[in-house]
């Protein structure tokens, strides 16, 4: 840091906000006084902690500018402390008296370095918030945890959070045993025997824990021992921790403070929820008496858009960040969480106290993305363990016989369904393809209308596939994929190459989809391959995947179409050869049975699925098409940015690439190699250039939302390369372009987090390439473009498209012809 | 073939394939196809075709009759879905060629609509299920060399063209043997039909020196063989000179718009007069009209000379007369559409200026020069 000693104003602001009371302060009286202090530190954090002051430089964020609101101040997300945490220091080494950690119970620890000043300041705070909620009396406090360790330079967050605790307390007795193992155990005589001494002296104490420990290890045993204590009159229960494990476990907040009173034999309002979290140590938020979680004088709540990072309105719910001074030797002033909340009041509260109220809505969650890049991963990953059976026999029926399903049937049932598909399939192979693809055209020009019951798809795939549908594209698809005639799905037709012969393409009959997760509309994709081969389809799709297939299979079933010469065919003879069912991926005993019955298997997904489905009994002679996790890159030659108008284009183009599907796609981008040496723009121009592009697109393809692992995933590779690069990007998550000059290829992070990274040469590229990697954007023009295509495709690669084209789903595809491989080709001698 | 884009460079398309010579029509036996599909009216010419392709052909009676429109076409198109060829074959004039392409374009794309495909771009790839053989019987009309077919639609009360590369022929058997039942009327209309197509061609205002040979040729072999053909109607060699000049105008034809005669003679055909008889009597007069333009009276006199026509504007004019009234064809516009109103010469005359043909006329027009033009002819 450079900074050899620093002298501590003991009448900094920060420490003239600790003077205001917790509860007590009137916000026209906190507000200047906290953005007084909030300023300061924030000055100082930019002057003396690099990686924040390179946060605030890339965002354009001057601390000497106006601060009017603290919304304004740049705000570092909580995986700063995950990822930078010991970079974080705005102190000297030889300053940090405590580096905490953590207890990161999922996931990756965040690591906060704590100064002597941090942790008086945080003190003060956590003093006065407490004896708001406990009173002015100090108390005698019953730790539910295991006592301390010695090692106190590097302390774990609970431990730290505890011993602050203490600081308001009398005096205090830890209850649980700890075992060498590390678990804990209660002793109840030990808790008896305490609560007659505390009975006896007539003095209420304070029982103290953290939530999940609290039920875990005190509630639920003496809920099973059916046991409990009473605690003297006036005592308190208070609690801090994260509420995901018990909401998973189905218990409310409600029901926990009940369960706790019972217990300690005293009132359901003593019983005080707090919320807090590692990376602002020291603030604590209780919930008062009104029900309402409060914020003391000492900090503020911003709830912000968890997509774009703008302030929502009050009443909104968004991702919570709290700002307050009181962390000085690391940048914490200003940090949003991964918590959601929103904002229920502001001013006076009916409980008496000031301060804006809130509460806590939960973690931001959703599905931890899965998309076709994640082969990274997957290198290396088991096959799961298959277990013996599958659960119940029931699997879920969701489309059979042209007709939406919603019922569960015996997993004997599919044998019931193939025997219809084969049925239908018979139907199907006599229908010429053309008429086939002339249906699903029509089906298209309905999942292209504006007011399509999955028109929110339009940006995830539905537009994409409308267009994949037209059936100009259609034709020259199945013409390349039967050797230049479509023809031969229909009969025995000249052979191109071999004269006097013919060929005919006879469908295999059914052909098994295992849909992925990822893409909600791939598995139409999938499907329509089969109509178009003449094959029956049998889908099964992943538990949850939302119910698009069946809307679209009902757009499919109700359109006609009607040749030139007169010859109608119903949308509805196609839908009857497709079969829709759902069961869990532990059904063992339905995917056999799937598998077996199957002429062609097609698996989507990640390796270790696609691997599952491979070892699945299947009969001699079917068919397997693989569409395996693939990630995709692009590399742009030296040559192919000569001028700035092609600079330009080729920007707009990769944007287009890296947009669409938000990078879901197997093809879809995420790595940009950009080789040295252009002339009218270097790698990192590029990536300005791109970062221009990026932002336009959003126009073209804008975003809907975002789920909290998306947020967490792109917060920190945006961290990790405050370190190592440069961030491009918005202050929201709409997009990020991270540069550096890392000759590797980056995991994926989705959701258009773009990689661009400088490379002196691009021909050192083909040797981080492997079969794990589908799709190269190619923009290399020139002598060198042979040479390139040549070593890629030795090294695995399977597509070159040009940049801008990378999404564009064709033929050949994972190395083959998706088509072809449906079918049986049958040739015949030519008539004399 | 390759799908260009429209390019200001001088380009030829021409069918893959062109046998010529007496008989070739049993080159159809040699096609590698399983099925065929073959259009004539002629009964003998049907079975014969029956006879070179026992059990891989049917063959059918064209739906409609002269220019095709969408709903004569139906019931051909319809026939050839049930019928599934490889190959679709059509023996006959410019209508049958023409009206068999179209079948043959909605056999391909049976979905296909017809109304947005008059640019090429959106004409798709054929082929994927069926070839094309064109087979003439009159040598007149090119339409065996052309990418061009026109069409008319009831509801849209007019002439639609489509025209792309993709729809030239893959096979054009020219066998002379066809042609020569054909009566002498028919004969030189039509062989002064494709006169026209070499003449108009030679000196179109869109340039194209690929085919100026192909013009030079097709008049000398009109000028060298039609009154022998005439004269001489089972003379294989006449007869087969005629029907290559023909094709080669047509190709002509298909890389140059036409002028003034064909603007004009367009309009005339909406009033029931045959395309090669209206040719026959306007293309004396647009000469004479175009020749006072010196640079065209130059390219006439250069066409006329390596034609062997002789060496001016006005041989030529005088060839194609001779010719008219050699089998006593109409001379004036008045002989063919009788004593027409002031409002249908008007017509006529806006029709003509609108015709994409005047366009290619050497000499630029205007209504006074159509106006003249069909004074002079009126007679």
């Amino acid at each position: 840091m450079g900074l050899t000693s620093r002298v501590v104003d003991p009448n900094s602001a920060a420490d003239h906000l600790l003077d205001l009371s917790a509860f007590g302060t009137p916000d026209h009286q906190k507000e200047p006084a906290l953005r007084a202090a909030v300023v300061e530190e924030l000055r100082f954090h930019y002057e003396h902690s690099p990686i924040y002051r390179r946060f605030c430089d890339q965002r354009g964020f001057n601390p000497e500018d106006v601060i009017s609101r603290l919304d304004q101040i740049p705000a570092l997300p909580v995986q700063a402390f995950k990822e930078l945490g010991f970079k974080l220091g705005a102190v000297t080494d030889g300053e940090i008296h405590v580096r905490l950690e953590s207890s990161a119970t999922t996931g990756t620890p965040s690591t906060v370095l704590l100064d002597r000043l941090t942790a008086r300041r945080q003190a003060r705070a956590l003093g006065k918030v407490m004896s708001a909620v406990l009173g002015g009396q100090r108390r005698h406090f019953w730790v539910f945890d295991a006592p301390p360790g010695a090692n106190v330079g590097s302390l774990g967050a609970r431990t730290a959070a505890t011993r602050g605790f203490l600081s308001v307390a009398s005096s205090a007795e830890y209850l649980l045993d700890a075992s060498p193992d590390g678990s804990l155990s209660l002793p109840f005589e030990r808790i008896e025997q305490a609560a007659a001494r505390a009975n006896a002296a007539g003095l209420p104490v304070c029982v103290f824990g953290f939530t999940y420990l609290l039920y875990a290890d005190v509630v639920k045993p003496l809920q099973d021992l059916n046991r409990s204590v009473r605690l003297p009159l006036g005592s308190k229960v208070i609690h801090i921790g994260g509420w995901k494990k018990l909401t998973n476990l189905g218990l409310s907040v409600e029901r926990f403070s009940q369960s706790l009173a019972a217990i300690f034999g005293i009132n359901p309002n003593d019983v005080v929820d707090l919320y807090g979290f590692t990376e602002q140590i020291g603030l604590v938020y209780p919930t008062c008496a009104a029900g309402f979680k409060h914020v003391p004088a000492y900090s503020e709540i911003v709830i912000r858009n968890a997509l774009t990072m703008e302030p929502v309105p009050d009443g909104t719910d968004g991702v919570m960040e709290f700002v307050t001074p009181i962390p000085h030797s690391y940048p914490g002033v200003a940090v949003v969480t991964d918590d959601r909340g929103r904002v229920l009041g502001r001013g006076l509260c009916e409980c008496g106290w000031h301060g804006t109220r809130f509460e806590v809505l939960g973690r931001l969650e959703g599905a931890e993305p899965r998309g076709c890049g994640d082969v990274i991963a997957d290198r290396g990953a088991t096959p799961r363990s298959r277990p013996a059976s599958g659960r119940g026999r029931q699997i879920r029926l969701i489309y059979d016989g042209g007709e939406r399903h919603e019922s569960s049937v015996p997993v004997e049932s599919l044998e019931r369904i193939a025997t219809d598909l084969r049925t239908a399939q018979r139907h199907l192979s006599s229908l010429p393809v053309d008429d086939i693809i002339s249906l699903i055209g029509n089906a298209a020009e309905r999942w292209e209308s504006r007011d399509h019951p999955l028109a929110h798809l339009r940006q995830h795939g539905l537009s994409f596939m409308a267009s994949w549908c037209k059936p100009d594209r259609l034709r020259r698809m199945a013409d390349a994929s039967f050797g230049g005639s479509r023809a031969v799905l229909d009969g025995f037709r000249p052979d191109p190459v071999v004269p006097r012969r013919e060929i005919k393409a006879v469908p295999r009959g059914i052909v098994a989809h295992w849909l992925a997760g990822n893409a909600p509309t791939l598995g139409m994709l999938s499907v329509l391959g089969s109509l178009l081969s003449k094959n029956a389809s049998l889908v099964k799709v992943p538990s949850g995947l939302p119910a698009v297939l069946p809307i679209l299979l009902d757009d499919l079933a109700h359109v006609t179409a009607v040749s030139r010469g007169g010859r109608e065919i119903m949308g509805g003879d196609l839908a009857k050869a497709i079969s829709v069912v759902e069961f869990g991926r532990e059904h063992h005993e339905a995917a056999a049975r799937l598998s077996e019955l199957a002429d062609v298997r097609v698996a989507w997904g990640g390796a270790d699925a696609v691997r599952a489905i491979m070892e699945l009994p299947r009969r001699y002679g079917t068919e397997d098409v693989i569409f395996g996790p693939k990630l995709s890159l692009m590399v742009i030659g030296r040559d192919a940015l000569l001028d700035p108008a092609s600079v330009s284009k080729l920007a707009r183009q990769a944007a287009l690439d890296c947009s669409s599907f938000e990078q879901y796609a197997c093809s879809s981008p995420h790595t940009i190699f950009v080789e040295h040496g252009g002339a009218a723009a270097s790698p990192r121009d590029f990536a300005i250039h791109l970062s221009e592009a990026m932002s336009a697109t959003l126009k073209r393809l804008p975003k809907a939302d975002i789920n909290g692992s998306m947020v967490g995933r792109i917060q920190s590779a945006r961290m990790k390369h405050i370190a190592s690069g440069e961030v491009f990007g918005p202050q929201g998550l709409e997009w990020s372009v991270l540069y550096d000059e890392r000759l590797e290829l980056a995991e994926p992070v989705y959701y258009r987090t773009v990689f661009v990274r400088a490379v002196a040469d691009v021909m050192e590229i083909p040797r981080l390439l492997s079969s794990t990697n589908q799709t190269v954007g190619l923009a290399l023009p020139g002598a060198r473009r042979h040479a390139f295509l040549d070593a890629a495709a030795a090294a695995g690669v399977e597509r070159f498209p040009t940049v801008g084209h990378m999404t564009d789903y064709d033929a050949p595809w994972d190395g083959h012809w998706p088509l072809a491989r449906m079918v049986r080709f049958v040739s015949a001698g030519a008539p004399a | 073939m390759l799908r260009l884009p429209p390019l200001p460079l001088s380009r030829l398309v021409t069918p893959t394939d062109v046998v010529y010579g007496a008989g070739s029509l049993a080159v159809l036996k040699l096609l590698d196809a399983g099925r065929i599909v073959v259009f004539t009216r002629r009964g003998q010419t049907a079975d014969r075709v029956r006879a070179l392709l026992p059990g891989r052909v049917e063959v059918l009676s064209p739906s409609w009759t002269g220019e095709p429109t969408l709903e004569a076409l139906q019931g051909s198109i319809r026939d050839v879905e049930l019928a599934g060829p490889d190959w679709i074959v059509a023996i006959g004039g410019g209508s049958v060629i023409d009206g068999a392409r179209l079948v043959w374009l909605t056999y391909e794309c049976p979905h296909l609509d017809l109304l947005q495909t008059e640019k090429a771009i959106n004409v798709p790839r054929l082929r994927s299920r069926a070839r094309f053989c064109a087979v003439p019987t009159t040598a007149g009309s090119g339409a065996e060399a052309s990418p061009a077919v026109a069409f008319e639609q009831r509801s849209y009360h007019g002439k639609r063209i489509i025209s792309s590369p993709e729809l030239i022929p893959d096979l054009v058997l020219l066998d002379p043997r066809l042609t020569i039942q054909l009566p002498a009327s028919v004969t030189v209309s039509s062989a002064l039909d494709a006169f026209t197509h070499a003449v108009e061609g030679f000196t179109s205002a869109m340039q194209n020196p690929l085919v100026d040979g192909l013009a030079v040729d097709s008049a000398r072999g009109v000028a060298a063989s039609l009154a022998i053909a005439v004269d001489e109607p089972e003379n294989e060699a006449a007869r087969g000179e005629l029907l290559m000049a023909a094709f080669r105008a047509g190709t002509v034809q298909a890389h140059r718009i036409p002028g003034l005669s064909h603007a004009v003679a367009h309009q005339l055909g909406s009033l029931g007069v045959a395309h090669g008889t209206a040719n026959a009597i306007l293309l004396p007069h647009v000469i004479r009209m175009n020749a006072r333009h010196l640079p065209t009276n130059h390219r006439y006199s250069e066409l006329a000379s390596r034609a062997g026509i002789g060496a001016t504007a006005d041989d030529l004019a005088e060839f194609t007369e001779r010719m008219t009234h050699k089998i006593g064809l109409p001379t004036t516009v008045r002989q063919v559409v009788g004593d027409a109103s002031e409002g249908t010469i008007k017509l006529v005359i806006a029709g003509a200026l609108k015709d994409s043909c005047a366009r290619g006329n050497p000499v630029p027009v205007d209504e006074l020069s159509i106006t003249a033009l069909l004074e002079a002819a009126w007679g």
